[in-house]
């Protein structure tokens, strides 16, 4: 991959609004005492980068997001969840982007979301090595649709105005 | 791949409502039975306790300890289980309250402790009849 320095502060940029993101989310309180259920704003982040470029350049930016917000904010196991969740997520975006040829954004979102849920909670019953934690799935798939129809819009929103600014100058 | 992706949208929708529907129903109309319920305390995967929850007869606290010196107080009363207390950094598990059904286990993932309910009739041991 040929990353020229256009592209290199672009995408820098765009893990840097990834940050803030989660950031700003932590300050949110979540109003569902339910391991896993959050907003997921970074996100938003990720679905533009695979719409503008692939999953070549998202799948970095996400990495060094986790590592940086494990660092920043949390303890070193979530990072095992972020990782599993994210990583799923990732696979699941791609696949689902490449299967709607770009189009319907934000279902792409939802289905990230979902499988972000789906990792998180395998990591789950690993550590805890039982299966009590599969009693929150109903609750997780709910969630994921409902957040990640909410980022997904986001995203869809965000592009119309991203997008033109993304090409206009000349991106490949 | 030949199939419109208007055709795709819609069969993934389709997918999620699906799936959206039975994740409702299931919370809904998880059967919300009067029984008498046993907590099973999991530490790291590992049995630590059950409490036969309909034969509390005082409500009264302990405190679990994890290897690495964090600890959640339980508390029991007659019914019901709940973390009153604990020094994880997010308190999930202290502000999910008290449970009284099997619907949802208290996790507290960061200490790997799980406390979830069973109908204490199901589990018993016990042969229903034994013939000779």
């Amino acid at each position: 991959m040929k990353l020229s320095t256009h592209k290199l502060t672009i995408l820098a940029l765009f893990t840097t609004i990834a940050l803030g993101l989660y950031w700003v989310e932590s300050l949110l309180p979540v109003p569902v005492p339910i391991p896993g259920i959050k907003l997921g704003l970074a996100n938003i982040v990720t679905l533009i980068i695979l719409k503008n470029f692939s999953i070549r350049e998202a799948f970095p930016v996400l990495m060094i997001r986790i590592l940086i917000t494990t660092f920043l904010f949390s303890q070193f196991i979530s990072m095992f969840y972020s990782l599993s969740g994210g990583i799923l997520c990732m696979l699941s975006m791609h696949l689902i982007h490449r299967l709607l040829k770009g189009h319907f954004l934000f279902l792409t979102g939802v289905f990230g979301a979902l499988f972000h849920n789906l990792g998180q909670l395998c990591v789950a019953m690993l550590l805890t090595s039982s299966l009590a934690p599969l009693t929150y799935l109903p609750f997780l798939i709910l969630s994921g649709i409902i957040t990640g129809l909410f980022t997904g819009l986001c995203a869809h929103y965000a592009q119309k105005y991203l997008g033109r600014f993304l090409h206009s100058q000349s991106i490949q | 791949m030949k199939s419109n992706p208007r055709k795709t949208a819609f069969i993934l929708s389709v997918i999620l409502l699906v799936l959206g529907t039975f994740s409702l129903l299931w919370i809904l109309l998880y059967p919300g039975r009067d029984e008498s319920y046993t907590a099973y305390i999991h530490v790291d995967g590992t049995l630590f306790k059950t409490i036969p929850l309909d034969e509390v007869d005082n409500p009264y606290e302990f405190t679990i300890k994890t290897e690495d010196g964090h600890y959640n107080t339980i508390c029991v009363e007659p019914g019901s289980i709940r973390i009153s207390s604990a020094d994880c950094p997010d308190l999930i598990c202290v502000k999910q309250g008290i449970v009284t059904n099997s619907l949802l286990p208290i996790t507290c993932l960061p200490h790997k402790l799980v406390i979830s309910l069973k109908p204490t009739d199901e589990i018993t041991d016990t042969p229903d009849a034994i013939t000779h």
